[in-house]
């Protein structure tokens, strides 16, 4: 990841008044140009996990949570809403099964809520997560150990479908699970 | 109180068909009559003349303190006896510039304003900016000058600096510093989804912002003089800082330690956090209110999002709108309360979000847009002006709202879609 950080001294770009002709009314400048900083890893105490192996290949850890992840279900909510219909209990029931097997019960899950195009964002994350949150709660219902599962919420920021009608919208409101070793 | 906010309503629907006047609540008696003259010499690029004034019309225009003349009028910078008074026009005012570059990339505009009826020159300055791409600032600050002159209320906001989060990708958003029509922007975060951009102080100088390029979701806080960011908190699931508390001591966080979006104050000094609202549902948007002894926030305890209040340090909680089936955005200046209300409880419809101002003192509610989708209201520093993301089918624009004027204006974002905006 590239992050830039960019010093402007945008704030110093305030104009002194006065009336007199001719007088020159310079805006203070406290620097010439606009710097750029790299800040890329300021954040190692907290940084994402990768699949990666040190080489860049990926691994058969890599690879088996890749075969999972295929496997497991997306859960998808009705408009405006956070409870869990039953159909999709039953697709829940089944991601449990599976995420208990010998093969993926020692990995972590974080559950991804996502929200549709509608709304203000703030509230869009908000809603977002309580998808995941629901999710989250059914899971360990159907007994996955909630130590494994994290949540997160991405808002409308990670749409399934870009285009603007009633059949993206619905797979756009959904949780997806994610596995971590 | 519902009954008469809905006469209020119908009233307000019925005189106003189109976004841009919805209700006039007072003006001024009459605008002077203002023509801007082009005076730059010929060795400044046309385009960049014509851009410049541009901007200065606009920044006229949206001052809704003068009427103004669109034409595109040039002149010698000193002026003979018709392009002095220009009296076809029947002009109060003449506005006329000339611009230059100077060689270390400054630019230089030599302004005076003519009072057509007195002939006399009422003013006339020479303005100077460092850098070529931040010209609009150098009309924005011309406009508010010269609306000091007149002696309109002040338009100053006009020279605030937005900072704004635009999705350019799937879980990919960059920061932005732009003016308020985006003619000037300069990216200041990029790199996976960094979102909700908050000015931390009056300044302008820091801002706020979070990244989810880590596990957690992090705030940051970055001084945009050096670029230094220094990493505030982290939480679990989401993490937005929604308001700064006028001492710009203490921040309104929607954050979810326990995997639950509740508000919370946190203290920039203490490093104290502080739990505000608990609810089982949705609490969101906290945002600070009468001397920031109480909030305002969006809760979905009633079952639909909605605009509800709790004084800081109590458990209590009023419910502030009565109107609107999902209210899902707020933003609080003074005793002033705007929110977005989405008008069907579908998710089709012509008329899907509008913006509503109420005050906290009265039953006051009026109606700021009749069309499309209006989202995510925040207040200046003053008032007077509303800012707020309008989106279309696949663009956004800033909308500001002059409420005394009662005129909407939108600056459309050309690439990318506005997550968040601050000013």
């Amino acid at each position: 990841m590239k992050l830039l950080l960019t010093g402007l001294a945008l704030a110093m770009l305030v104009l002194s008044g006065c009336s007199q002709k001719n007088q020159n009314l310079d805006m203070a400048e406290v620097d010439g140009d606009m710097r750029t900083n790299d800040f890329t890893g300021m954040d190692d105490s907290d940084s994402s996990s990768t699949n990666a192996n040190k080489d860049g290949s990926i691994g058969m850890v890599a690879q088996t949570i890749e075969n999972l992840e295929s496997d497991v279900s997306k859960i998808y909510f009705a408009f405006d809403r956070y409870n869990i219909s039953s159909d999709m209990e039953v697709k829940i029931r089944a991601n449990a099964r599976l995420l208990n097997e010998q093969n993926s019960k020692d990995f972590s899950i974080k559950i991804e809520g996502n929200c549709d195009e509608w709304g203000t964002d703030e509230y869009n994350y908000a809603l977002g997560l309580k998808r995941a949150k629901s999710v989250k709660e059914s899971l360990t219902s159907f007994g996955i150990d909630e130590n494994r599962i994290m949540i997160v919420s991405f808002g409308e920021s990670n749409p399934e479908c870009k285009d603007s009608n009633q059949a993206c919208w619905d797979k756009n409101r959904r949780a997806e699970l994610k596995l971590l070793p | 109180m519902i009954k008469k906010l809905l006469i209020i309503l119908m009233l307000a629907g019925g005189l106003f068909a189109y976004d841009a006047t919805v209700e006039i609540v007072k003006k001024m008696d009459k605008f002077p009559k203002i023509a801007l003259q082009d005076a730059t010499g010929a060795n400044v690029d046309q385009d960049f003349r014509k851009k410049f004034f541009k901007i200065l019309l606009g920044d006229l225009k949206v001052s809704s303190h003068f009427n103004v003349v669109d034409e595109y009028l040039t002149s010698s910078y000193e002026g003979t006896f018709n392009e002095n008074f220009l009296s076809e026009l029947n002009l109060d005012l003449i506005l006329r510039f000339s611009i230059k570059h100077e060689n270390n990339g400054a630019v230089i505009a030599q302004v005076k304003l003519i009072n057509v009826k007195s002939g006399q020159i009422d003013s006339e300055k020479i303005y100077k900016i460092s850098k070529q791409n931040r010209y609009p600032f150098l009309a924005h600050k011309i406009a508010v000058e010269i609306n000091e002159i007149v002696g309109a209320p002040s338009i100053k906001w006009m020279e605030k600096f937005v900072i704004f989060s635009k999705y350019i990708d799937s879980k990919e958003s960059e920061i932005i510093i732009s003016d308020y029509t985006l003619s000037f922007q300069k990216t200041v975060v990029k790199g996976g989804l960094n979102i909700f951009p908050k000015w931390a102080n009056k300044d302008q100088d820091t801002f706020y912002y979070t990244s989810y390029s880590a596990t957690k979701p992090v705030l940051y806080r970055v001084d945009v003089r050096s670029g230094k960011r220094k990493k505030i908190i982290s939480s679990s699931g989401m993490l937005v800082c929604s308001d700064v508390s006028s001492d710009e001591t203490k921040l309104l966080l929607t954050m979810a330690p326990n995997d639950q979006a509740d508000i919370y104050m946190y203290d920039i000094k203490t490093k104290k956090l502080k739990k505000i609202t608990s609810y089982s549902g949705i609490d969101v948007n906290g945002a600070f209110i009468e001397d920031d002894k109480k909030i305002v926030f969006v809760s979905d305890r009633l079952g639909y999002p909605n605009v509800f209040s709790q004084s800081i340090g109590s458990k209590s909680v009023e419910q502030m709108v009565y109107h609107g089936r999902n209210n899902n955005s707020v933003s609080a200046f003074n005793n002033y309360i705007v929110y977005s209300s989405r008008e069907k409880l579908s998710e089709f419809g012509v008329n899907t979000f509008n913006l509503y101002l109420i005050s906290t003192k009265t039953d006051y509610i009026r109606q700021l847009t009749v069309t499309g989708k209006n989202l995510y209201p925040r207040f200046a520093d003053d008032s007077d002006t509303i800012m707020f993301i309008k989106y279309y089918s696949n663009q956004s624009a800033l909308g500001v709202v002059r409420l005394n004027a009662s005129k909407t204006y939108h600056f459309p974002l050309k690439v990318g879609k506005i997550q968040s905006i601050d000013w």
